[in-house]
């Protein structure tokens, strides 16, 4: 049982994930292949602020506020969309799909260095541990309790992020992101900035990865640049993919089956003799093939994106 | 100032193995239009077939030369069974992206599954240090680098001088008008995808060789700075790729030797991003604007 809860919870945090990433590559169409970059930062702001001060020679790194959890997993959510501000301000200049894609990677590459090289900042390639459980000191529960108490508060929280999410997507704002998405230079015609709506998708979006990363690190209790690979990245791609790009449903649905079922039987196949890396690969070796099949077969995921609540266009306008 | 030659001269070298790269993605790129992410894995497969190579038959050129069959087909199955495909159906560039970094996903795990994460060790003969003017190499560098300037100078003769060349350039300029002139752009494109696994493969057994060992991640990590430099020269221009590397190539030997080796890739990528803000579509455009858009 304390399996299939761990498991829910893991998926949970994924689903935040995915529905942030959704914002800025479903709605927005910027192929963010960086995401677990904000991820990552987030994760690292919330611990260092809710950890007590460093003790060296030990361990070492910024603040160490011993800050309740909400306020750290907000200034995750800050300090992600501040990032996402500046690099999209200069990544986005020119509106160029590939050459995003890989400025996000390479900014990844440079942030994961500086943080592995740089002991002083989060504690170097060591990573932080003993992360506090929130609000584990108010609910003083034992540990079985306590991991049902996470679980649904991740679960309010992702309810919560979709709710806000669909908000988004049905708004003029997000009318016109997606409108920007399909063509920029119409949308871009009828008055619209694509610069600034696209960097607002990429705000928002990292914003809420930010908030995914938080938990993360506070549900697994360390955090290193282990996780900064491009395979977390891709796993979330695949959750999108899968579901129904620019579809919430679709989306926590995707998630359910990628992160969940995909991710967790995987972990069951069996050892094979002489060669101990094979089952770890073989779960990402899947994970790859997954990508490719559902964007061939099914490019628009399993629940496709609706129209159907965005009004008709005008019978002049189809004509053009 | 004589360790300014030296670091240099290393400059050099990784300029030649990141050129090699570039180039071939470059290449691939300016005809066929697709980025491809999973240009690295061409160098992974490689090395491994370097590997596999030199422990069947002990010879480190029998080893080199199935490592460059093997990075050629690699190419060749990549373009077949994955990039065209998809470019039939007419995906977006951005599907094409997400498929191929898949695809590296897929190799760079299979490589590691079945190898292990473990680094292989290339063998090699006792290092010679030759002074040449200023610089000093060592027997490994000096085939490198000779192993980039023979390849790209016959790279730069087929693409000027022969008809592939001129049905190259054709398909690059305008795919469809090139097809109505007759030629087979299907063929076109599946040999200069070849061409590029065969670059990419020159460079990963170069890169081998000289760091003598490697591990699954080696074409991945290569990956940024092989597009870096591609970038800088401005993509799908095979040969501003090769200016692209020299600058790379030089900032990362420079800044790991007067700032720190921990951060040379940090400074080679930093060049990238400098080059897209002040050149976005490379050094060198054309007056008619950037080549391909």
């Amino acid at each position: 049982m304390a399996y299939i809860v761990s498991v829910a919870t893991s998926t949970a945090i994924f689903a935040i994930m995915a529905l942030g990433l959704n914002v800025t590559w479903g709605f927005g169409g910027l192929l963010n292949l960086g995401f677990f970059m904000f991820v990552g930062v987030g994760a690292y702001v919330s611990a260092v602020i809710t950890l007590p001060g460093a003790m060296p020679p030990y361990t070492s790194y910024i603040l160490g506020l011993s800050m309740p959890f909400p306020v750290g997993a907000l200034t995750a959510m800050l300090v992600a969309g501040l990032l996402a501000l500046l690099i999209g301000s200069v990544a986005l200049r020119r509106l160029r799909a590939d050459y995003f894609a890989i400025v996000t990677l390479v900014v990844t590459a440079i942030l994961a260095q500086v943080v592995n090289d740089q002991r002083t900042l989060f504690n170097g390639s060591i990573g932080l541990y003993g992360l506090p459980q929130p609000f584990a000191d108010i609910l003083n529960t034992d540990a079985d309790t306590y991991s049902y108490f996470f679980l649904g508060m991740c679960m309010v929280i992702v309810v919560a992020v979709f709710w806000f999410t669909r908000r988004l997507q049905w708004s003029p704002y997000g009318r016109a992101l997606r409108a920007m998405r399909e063509d920029d230079r119409a949308a871009m015609a009828f008055g619209r900035n694509a610069y600034v709506y696209k960097l607002k998708a990429l705000v928002i979006g990292s914003a809420i990865g930010g908030l995914g990363g938080a938990l993360a690190a506070h549900f697994v209790g360390v955090w290193t640049t282990e996780s900064w690979t491009i395979g977390e990245a891709l796993l979330i791609f695949a959750c999108i993919f899968l579901g129904g790009t620019a579809n919430n449903f679709g989306v926590v649905l995707g998630t359910i089956i990628t992160a969940g079922l995909f991710q967790e039987l995987t972990r069951f196949l069996p050892q094979i003799p002489g060669y101990p890396d094979a089952a770890a690969a073989l779960r990402w070796v899947i994970i790859g093939f997954l990508l490719i099949i559902v964007l061939y077969v099914r490019p628009r995921g399993i629940i496709p994106e609706r129209h159907d609540r965005d009004p008709a266009p005008l019978p002049a306008a189809s004509t053009l | 100032m004589s360790q300014f030659f030296e670091t240099a001269g290393f400059g050099l070298v990784t300029a030649s193995i990141i050129a090699l790269s570039a180039v071939g993605l470059s290449l691939q790129f300016g005809v066929s239009n697709v980025p491809n992410f999973a240009h690295g894995e061409f160098l992974t497969l490689a090395a491994y077939g370097l590997y596999v190579g030199q422990q069947l038959t002990g010879s480190l050129l029998i080893g080199a030369l199935i490592g460059v069959v093997v990075g050629g087909i690699a190419a060749y199955l990549v373009n077949l069974l994955v990039v065209e495909p998809f470019v039939k159906k007419g995906a977006r560039v951005v599907v094409l992206l997400i498929s191929t970094t898949g695809v590296s996903l897929i190799v760079e795990n299979a490589l590691g599954g079945f190898f292990g994460n473990t680094n292989q060790i290339v063998a090699l003969p006792q290092p010679v240090a030759h002074h040449l003017g200023p610089f000093i190499w060592t027997t490994t560098d000096l085939l490198v680098m000779l192993t980039a300037v023979v390849a790209i100078t016959g790279l730069y003769l087929v693409l000027r001088f022969t008809k592939l060349g001129k049905a190259q350039r054709a398909v690059a300029d305008n795919r469809v008008l090139a097809r109505a002139c007759g030629i087979n752009t299907e063929q076109v494109v599946a040999i200069t995808w070849v061409a590029a696994g065969v670059l990419g493969a020159l460079a990963g057994i170069s890169l081998a060789t000289s760091g003598g060992s490697f591990g699954p991640g080696l074409g991945f990590g290569f990956l940024l700075v092989t597009f870096s430099a591609a970038i800088i020269g401005g993509i799908g221009k095979p040969f501003g790729a090769l200016v692209g590397a020299l600058i790379v190539g030089l900032v990362t030997e420079w800044s790991a030797f007067y700032v720190s080796s921990g951060y040379k890739q940090v400074f080679a990528l930093s060049t990238l991003v400098l080059a897209l803000l002040f050149r976005p579509s490379g050094l060198f455009t054309t007056l008619r604007g950037p080549a391909v858009d």
